[in-house]
Parts: structure tokens; C-alpha cells; sequence
């Protein structure tokens, strides 16, 4: 039975008609992918090498130059603060995120669902309304204060908005839920025998943690990091009403370069910094939390 | 394994709950307030609803807001549902492995770039922002999270189902009538709220593309907050508040109905 | 008398990226017949289904139905049903409406839909069950229903993929007589799929052994099993011992084969293309050798033609309890050290280990085989 075989290119074409099927498929995927996402992350790669007259109108000369005057240790600076706030956020986010995670997922069935909703829930709320949430508690006649000053413990109001701190705490409610959800499903999916049976072998909660459980959801972890630094190196809401002119962040230059100062190729290009950065910010990030983790101890 | 968890452990969670809800709460109460002045209480009264029901700027706001959510989330749920089936149903187009994973690129742009960019996109091809572009805005937004909940759910479900339909003599449509959209839809349904839910969040896109004349909620909002805070945004924030988290918990509860 | 044929397999070939799940095969299939693909798992047995079936285009060759080719045919376009493994039902339509579904697309008068519809649900006897839905119903009716939606059509070929792969043994064993028996009534082609060698044989009229993509053997189950064509077949199906041969000479019928030192004898009739100095395997059923005490050379004459039974003495191993027989595990002496598998009656027991028996079987049970 040996038999010749003259093979067929793999993937050839089904035999027949013209799927029509497939292009009324297609059709609103293109739309939606090439007009309203491709097109416009191009166009503004684009813009940010050309420069702007002092009108505010575009001149199609190309150049570096946006990117050279973001180099400005004004600019830069602040492209460093909105990096160590999002990675502070990253920081706060993990060790609110983990313990709650961990929590949920080790509760009783039939409770989970609801305390899953119960986190989930505030994050649905308008991110003006929650930022605003924070200003009635935060600001100099703030309910804070109030209290703090009623049970004795200041006589003066305390500047508890327009600061760095600030935009922390606003960062980490409105971006937690990235780092709770990837955590939840893989300390969820995580097998607890494991954990027994290493308890079983003698191991102590520390170690147990250490070389068991955080492995087993490094996943969730570097997940859940990148999706909260991601918007929180980005965002622009939270420090314009938490922050104010005190800590500003690279959304806030995108967006004043807008809206105010009429220069959309210096903001294009900002824009280009900010995805850059955060692309490289995660890259490094992956590979030694990685490393750190898994490797050697 | 259960209700092992020592005190200082449920402390912590206590604590981070009381973190997520307080300014929630602080915001909800505070309608309530007859004082105009926030952080002290003077009586309950519904004078801030009453007012915002008789602000027509509120009420024309809410009925934008309402118009582009809906929308943009039926364009949304109409991209994502063929979308879905394209990829988990026509097997083998070309550069679908590539086009896979840059479907969820737009949850990894952060919102202002891609805010910018459709704003860019808008000014330079000559649309003027209006409703038009504030509805394009969402759509763009909100398709990829609408796609992954389909998705989801269509890659649960057997493939089998779909053959065995046109093994009885079902065509493609006759197919997908009569199996794989009834199998879909709650899937649909979920994605569609999800959008819906995630479009009335949205808050970074419509600042940028919205234009003239087309308000909404969070602009009014936002217009209003710089005039500094009044227990009015507080009322219009515990109605959005609800809204919100009712079709949330719809969607979840939808979702969740296994076949 | 030829035979008209229904479903016809040339050269049909499909391969997934770099795995080649089928390298062409041909086959005739005949009206009316029961005929099983059979092979381990990842052969291509399902593959080959679902190109008749018209759920995968071949790279290459054709199916024809009828004669007639059904390359540009959709499943919905191609006279044959399929229950799927996974049965597939519906699961947002009641047990009625899933049965109903194939005659609702053919646009089938109601009234004549509705008696269709029993009758096939009582064939499977589930007409009780009409309007559950299908997560109501356990594994087995599930499968009962599977078979009456695609029977209720009175397709020309029925193709059944593992349908009693998910059910325990015994329901599996009832229902292979029972599919076995409404295939009969029916008189309707069954092309079956399994990867279970015994199901295989109790159910089919014919059996197509297939391994890594290609038909082995074609032939009835007697003869799949008595005379198999190639050593994948002898031994995937039942139990042999297979030794390694080189054809010594052809003489009054018989083959001699040398298996090193040791010279075995088998019947030439049955062995194809046995040349001498070809290489090949002798393959021994266990059950048809027989195990003695003593030697029975001295109880035999060589007066019945000259095609002695070869009696080999050797010493028992181990003794495997398998049920209704023992299964003994032997090692011949002289002159030289071959492991055999016999199958002895119970009676001799365990008190055979470490005893010298005498092994002995007629050459029509020694098949040589030369792939
Ligand atoms: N859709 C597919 N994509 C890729 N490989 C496949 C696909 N279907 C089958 N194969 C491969 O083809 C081979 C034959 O599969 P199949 O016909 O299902 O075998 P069987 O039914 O005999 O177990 C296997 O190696 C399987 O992995
Ligand atoms: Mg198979």
C-alpha cells in the first residue's frame, strides 16, 4: 500500500464560489479597523513631523523638530512624573488588587459573583463623576477636612488636592479594576491543591506564597500591571482635576497643545512619545518581572 | 479552604471596600442635601433632582447623551457581532493571523491618543465635529470591547451546531438565523450593554470629539465644574450612577445565562 | 453481477498546514451496506467523514454520490445526514423541534412532518421525550435523538462519527446492536467511524482499516481479523504475536520461514507476495494456539496430508487471569528465546509457571505477512 502522494499547496482555496458571506463580514470590520482606528493612529504618526503656522494651521514641512522641542527638561519632567505615578499607581493597584483578588476568589460560591460586582460596579461609573467623587472629598472645604477639623484633630484645613498624592489616589480608584479582573481569573483558575499539598510538605504561608502562588499568577500580575500603567501613564482627567497646574502629566500637554495652544503637531507628537514610552515602559517591565520571579531566587 | 481568612486580612478588604464605595457615597448622599453646601448635612430634599428636571441644558444634555450611547452602541454591536464571526466562523481569509491580536489594540492605546487621532482624522478629512463625529468616537471606542465579549461567547459555543444545521439542509443564512444568532444572542445582548455601559463611562473621547451644540451629560458636566461644585452635579451624578450600573449588572446577569 | 456502487472515494487527499490527515484513498461504497472506518485515533477516519460529508474540500481527488461528483456541493446540497459526536443538538429547540429541522428546511408539509417526526423518534424510541429540551436528556438518549434527526430524512448514506464514543460500556454495547439492527430495517448505507476495534467488527458488513492517513485493508471483519494484510492491521485488531521472518522456501504449499535460528512454517495460499528471500512477519493468533501437558506429536499422525501443526515446547512465564480463558505467557527454548502470547482454558490455571509446555498451531493459522 505504498501510495504516491503529490501534495496539494496547504490552504488552497476552497473549491467553488465567491464567499459573499465573507464580504458582507468584512465589510464593517474594515470600516471600523482601517477608518476609525488605523487611519487616525497613522495620521497623527504623521503630524507629529510637521509643524504649525502661527495661526495654528498645519504646515506639511517635515521635520524633528516637535520631537526635539519635547526634549525641553520642562516637557520631560513632566513625562517623568507621569511615569512614576504610573508606576506608583502600578504599585498601590497590585497590593490593593492582590489581597482583594484573592479574597474574592477564594470565597464561597455562591458569594463570589456578588463580591466580583461589588468591585466592578464603581468602576461603571462616568470617570468625570468618579474624579469629581474625589474633589468632594479631597478639597480645602472637602469633607475630609470637615471631619478631620470636627473630631479635633487640625485647626487648619490641610492642601489635601493638587499634589502629586492626589492624583495617586485618584489613579488608583479609577484604574484599579484593570489590575483586579486579569488577577481574579488566574488566581481563580489556580489549582489549590497545590497549595495544600505544598502546606502538606511542610512549606510555611511565606514560602507557600513565595514559590507557589505568586508563579502560578505572574500571568494575572504582569497582565494586570500593563493594563493599569498603560491608561494611568496616559490619562489626563484625573491629574487636570486632582492635580491641577501642580502635577501636570503628558495627557495634560496633549491635551492644553489641543485645545489651547492650537498645536496639533507638537501634541501628535507627544502622543507619539506617550506610546513609545508606555511600549517600552511594559516591554522592560515583562521581561524582568519575568526574570525576577521565575529565575533564581 | 474557605473562612480561613485571619482579621487583619478582612480589615484590609474592609478598608479597601470602604475605599471604592466613599466617594460614591459621599457623592450619592450629598444630593440629598437641602444645604447647597457639601459636607454638611442639613436635611434630606429632593430640591436638586427638581431642579436639574427643570434645567433644560441638563435635559437636552441627557437626551444627547442618550442618543449617541444608543448609537454608537448599535453600530458598535453590528461591527462587533460580524466581526466575531468573521473571525471565529470564516476560517482561513488572509492576514487573519495578523489581524488578530491589532483587534485589541485599541484597548491598549490609551484613550487621549486615540482621542487626538480621531479628532485629527475629523479636522483634516473636513467633517465637522458634531453628532456625527461624537457617534464615530464611541463607535471606534467601544467595538473592540464588544468584539471580545462576542468572541467569547461564539468560541463557546460548538461549532458542530452550525454544521449539523446545514447537514439538515440549512444554507449559510438559513444557518445562521435559525442557530447561530439564537445561540449568540445573549452574547450579543451583552456585548451590546457592555458598549452602552462603557459609552456613558466614557468621558476622555467626547471631550475631544464632540462639537458645538452637542452636549452631553459629562460636557455639561464638565462646563459645570468649572464654575465650581454645586449639589446639582451631585443629583445628575447619582442618576448616571445608577443608570450605569444597572445595565452593568443586566449585561453580567444575561451574560452569566448558560445555554 | 457488478454492483452499482453509491458513494465513491478517488484519491481524495487533505492536509491541515503540515499534518496530512488523509494521503489519498479510494474506496467503493455499496448501497445498503454497513461499512466502518477504523484506525486509532488522528488517522484521518474523521477527516475522510467529513469530505463526504462536504464539511472539508479535498486538496485533491473527488467523492462522488451517485455518480456523481459533489466537490462543489455544500452540505446542505449533498443527500447524506450526519450524527456528529458531539450529537450537536440544538440546544434552544426541544427534542421535536431538533428532529423537525431537517424536514422544516425541506419545506415539508406540516401534517406529514409532524408523522415523520414520530416515526423516527419512535425508531429510536424516544417518542416520550418529545418535548424536553436537549440538556433533559442523559448522554444517551441525547445520542438516540442525534440518530433519529438525521435518520428522519431518509438520506441515501448516513454517516455516524463515534456516536457511542461518549457513552459508558454497557449503554455502548446495547446500542451497537441497536443501531446495528435499525441500519437492517432501514436498509440504509451506514458509513460508521470508530476507533474501537471491537465495535468495528461486531457491527460492519465491511471494514476499512486506516493508519496515519491511508487505508490499510479493506475486507469483511472475519477477514480483517483472520487474514490481515499488514502488520499495523494484525496487530491493531485483536491480539497477536508477530515475528519477524525472512521466506526460506515455498514447498507442498507451505512456506518456511527463518526467524533467526528457528525455522516456521505457514500457509503460502494465504500469504501475498511472498517471494523467497523476502522479509516480512508471522503473524499468530493466541487463541489458535494451542497449549499441551505433553507433546502432542506422539498423538498425531502425520497421515493427514503433510501440513503438520508445528509444536514448539517452552516454558510458561507468567499467567494472566483475562476472564473466561487464561492468557499465558511463554518463552521457547531452542534454539533460541521467543516470547508467545497463548490463550490457554482456565483449568490449567496458574499452577503452569515455570512448567515446560508444548505450543501448536495448524499453518492455516500462521499468516505471513509481508508489509
Ligand atoms: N481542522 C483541523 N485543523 C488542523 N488539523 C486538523 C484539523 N482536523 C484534523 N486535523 C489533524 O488531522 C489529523 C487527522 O484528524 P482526524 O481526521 O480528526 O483523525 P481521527 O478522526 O481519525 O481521529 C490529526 O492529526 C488532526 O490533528
Ligand atoms: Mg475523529
Amino acid at each position: 500500500m505504498t501510495q504516491h502522494i503529490k501534495l496539494a499547496p496547504a490552504g488552497t482555496p476552497q473549491a467553488g464560489r465567491f464567499d459573499w458571506g465573507k464580504l458582507f463580514l468584512g465589510l464593517p470590520t474594515i470600516f471600523w479597523f482601517v477608518c476609525l482606528i488605523v487611519v487616525p493612529l497613522v495620521m497623527t504618526l504623521i503630524l507629529s513631523f510637521a509643524s504649525r503656522d502661527a495661526y495654528g494651521r498645519i504646515i506639511y514641512e517635515w521635520s524633528f523638530q516637535n520631537y526635539i522641542r519635547f526634549m525641553d527638561p520642562l516637557y520631560l519632567q513632566i513625562l517623568w512624573r507621569s511615569f512614576y505615578l504610573g508606576l506608583f499607581t502600578v504599585i498601590i493597584c497590585l497590593l490593593i488588587g492582590y489581597p482583594l483578588a484573592y479574597f474574592i476568589a477564594r470565597s464561597p460560591k455562591n458569594l463570589k459573583p456578588l463580591f466580583l460586582m461589588l468591585v466592578i460596579a464603581p468602576f461603571w461609573i462616568n470617570l468625570l463623576i468618579r474624579a469629581y467623587g474625589w474633589m468632594i472629598l479631597l478639597r480645602y472645604e472637602g469633607i475630609i477636612n470637615i471631619f478631620l477639623r470636627r473630631i479635633g484633630l487640625i485647626e487648619e484645613p490641610l492642601q489635601l488636592m493638587y499634589n502629586d498624592g492626589a492624583v495617586l489616589v485618584g489613579l488608583v480608584y479609577v484604574f484599579l479594576q484593570f489590575m483586579v479582573l486579569p488577577l481574579f481569573a488566574t488566581i481563580d483558575k489556580m489549582d489549590w491543591t497545590l497549595l495544600e499539598s505544598a502546606q502538606d510538605l511542610g512549606a510555611k504561608p511565606f514560602h507557600t506564597f513565595r514559590h507557589i502562588t505568586l508563579p502560578l499568577t505572574l500571568p494575572g500580575i504582569i497582565g494586570g500591571s500593563i493594563l493599569t500603567f498603560v491608561p494611568a501613564f496616559g490619562s489626563f482627567i484625573i491629574p487636570r482635576i486632582l492635580g491641577g497646574s501642580n502635577s501636570i502629566m503628558i495627557g495634560n500637554i496633549i491635551e492644553t497643545q489641543i485645545k489651547t495652544a492650537r498645536n496639533w503637531p507638537f501634541a501628535s507628537a507627544s502622543a507619539v512619545i506617550l506610546i513609545v514610552t508606555a511600549l517600552l515602559g511594559m516591554l522592560i517591565y515583562v521581561k524582568f518581572s519575568g526574570r525576577s520571579l521565575m529565575g533564581g531566587d | 479552604m474557605t473562612g480561613k481568612n485571619s482579621w487583619p486580612f478582612k480589615i484590609y478588604i474592609m478598608l479597601i471596600f470602604a475605599f471604592l464605595y466613599l466617594p460614591v457615597v459621599v457623592l450619592v448622599l450629598f444630593s440629598f442635601n437641602e444645604s447647597p453646601i457639601i459636607g454638611v448635612w442639613s436635611g434630606f430634599s429632593l430640591r436638586w433632582y427638581e431642579s436639574l428636571i427643570g434645567n433644560r441644558a441638563v435635559v437636552s444634555a441627557a437626551k444627547n447623551s442618550l442618543i449617541v450611547s444608543l448609537s454608537a452602541t448599535t453600530a458598535a454591536t453590528f461591527i462587533g457581532t460580524t466581526t466575531a464571526l468573521l473571525m471565529e466562523r470564516k476560517g482561513g481569509f488572509r492576514g487573519k493571523k495578523t489581524m488578530d491580536p491589532m483587534l485589541y489594540m485599541p484597548l491598549m492605546v490609551p484613550e487621549v491618543v486615540f482621542a487626538i487621532s480621531l479628532l485629527t482624522v475629523f479636522t483634516l478629512v473636513g467633517i465637522r465635529l458634531s453628532f456625527l463625529t461624537l457617534i464615530l468616537g464611541h463607535v471606534a471606542f467601544i467595538t473592540a470591547f464588544v468584539i471580545v465579549t462576542i468572541r467569547v461567547r461564539l468560541a463557546g459555543t460548538d461549532r458542530s451546531l452550525e454544521e449539523a444545521a446545514m447537514d439538515l439542509g440549512a444554507n449559510e443564512w438559513k444557518t445562521f438565523w435559525h442557530i447561530t444568532f439564537p445561540i449568540l444572542l445573549p452574547g450579543i445582548i451583552g456585548g451590546a450593554l457592555l458598549g452602552f455601559a462603557i459609552s456613558l463611562e466614557d468621558f476622555v473621547i467626547t471631550f475631544f470629539t464632540a462639537g458645538p451644540g452637542s452636549s452631553t451629560l459629562p460636557l455639561w458636566i464638565w462646563g459645570t465644574l468649572r464654575r465650581g461644585i454645586s449639589p446639582d452635579i451631585n443629583a445628575l451624578s447619582t442618576i448616571m450612577v445608577l443608570v450605569s450600573v444597572s445595565v452593568v449588572i443586566i449585561a453580567q446577569l444575561i451574560n452569566r445565562k448558560k445555554l | 453481477m457488478q454492483k452499482e456502487i453509491m458513494i465513491q472515494l478517488l484519491d481524495v487527499a487533505k492536509r491541515f498546514g503540515e499534518v496530512e490527515a488523509v494521503k489519498g484513498i479510494s474506496l467503493d461504497i455499496f448501497p445498503g451496506e454497513f461499512i466502518t472506518f477504523l484506525g486509532p485515533s488522528g488517522c484521518g477516519k474523521t477527516t475522510t467523514l467529513r469530505m463526504i460529508g462536504g464539511f472539508e474540500d479535498p486538496d485533491r481527488g473527488d467523492v462522488l454520490i451517485d455518480g456523481f461528483s459533489v466537490k462543489d456541493k455544500k452540505p446542505y446540497e449533498r443527500d447524506v445526514n450526519t450524527v456528529f459526536q458531539s450529537y450537536a443538538l440544538f440546544p434552544h429547540m426541544s427534542v421535536f423541534d431538533n428532529v423537525a429541522f431537517g424536514l422544516k428546511m425541506k419545506k415539508i408539509k406540516e401534517s406529514e412532518l409532524r408523522t415523520r417526526v414520530e416515526e423516527a423518534l419512535s425508531l429510536v424510541k424516544m417518542e416520550h421525550y418529545a418535548n424536553r429540551l436537549p440538556k433533559q436528556l442523559s448522554g444517551g438518549e441525547q445520542q438516540r435523538v442525534a440518530v433519529a434527526r438525521a435518520i428522519v430524512n431518509n438520506p441515501r448514506v448516513l454517516l455516524l462519527d463515534e456516536p457511542l464514543g461518549a457513552l459508558d460500556l454497557k449503554l455502548r454495547k446495547q446500542m451497537q446492536v441497536e443501531l446495528k439492527h435499525l441500519q437492517k430495517k432501514l436498509k440504509m448505507t451506514f458509513i460508521y467511524v470508530t476507533h474501537d476495534q471491537e465495535e468495528a467488527l461486531v457491527m460492519s458488513d465491511r471494514v476499512v482499516v486506516m493508519n496515519k492517513g491511508q487505508v490499510e485493508q479493506i475486507d469483511s471483519p472475519t477477514d480483517v481479523y483472520r487474514y490481515p494484510k499488514s502488520r499495523f492491521v494484525a496487530d491493531f485488531i485483536g491480539e497477536t504475536n508477530l515475528l519477524k521472518c525472512t521466506v526460506g522456501e515455498e514447498k507442498n504449499g507451505l512456506l518456511f520461514l527463518r526467524h533467526g535460528q528457528t525455522v516456521l512454517q505457514a500457509s503460502a495460499e494465504l500469504a501475498v507476495g511472498a517471494a523467497v528471500g523476502r522479509e516480512g512477519f508471522l503473524s499468530i493468533r493466541p487463541e489458535e494456539i494451542k497449549v499441551y501437558e505433553t507433546s502432542p506429536a506422539s498423538q498425531k499422525s502425520k497421515a493427514d496430508g503433510g501440513s503438520a501443526d508445528t509444536i514448539i515446547p517452552a516454558s510458561v512465564e507468567e499467567v494472566i487471569f483475562i476472564g473466561s480463558t487464561a492468557k499465558l505467557i511463554t518463552r521457547t527454548k531452542t534454539p533460541e528465546a521467543i516470547v508467545l502470547i497463548a490463550h490457554s482454558p482456565l483449568a490449567a490455571g496458574s499452577a503452569l509457571v515455570g512448567k515446560t509446555v508444548f505450543l501448536s498451531w495448524s499453518p492455516e493459522q500462521a499468516i505471513f505477512i509481508t508489509e
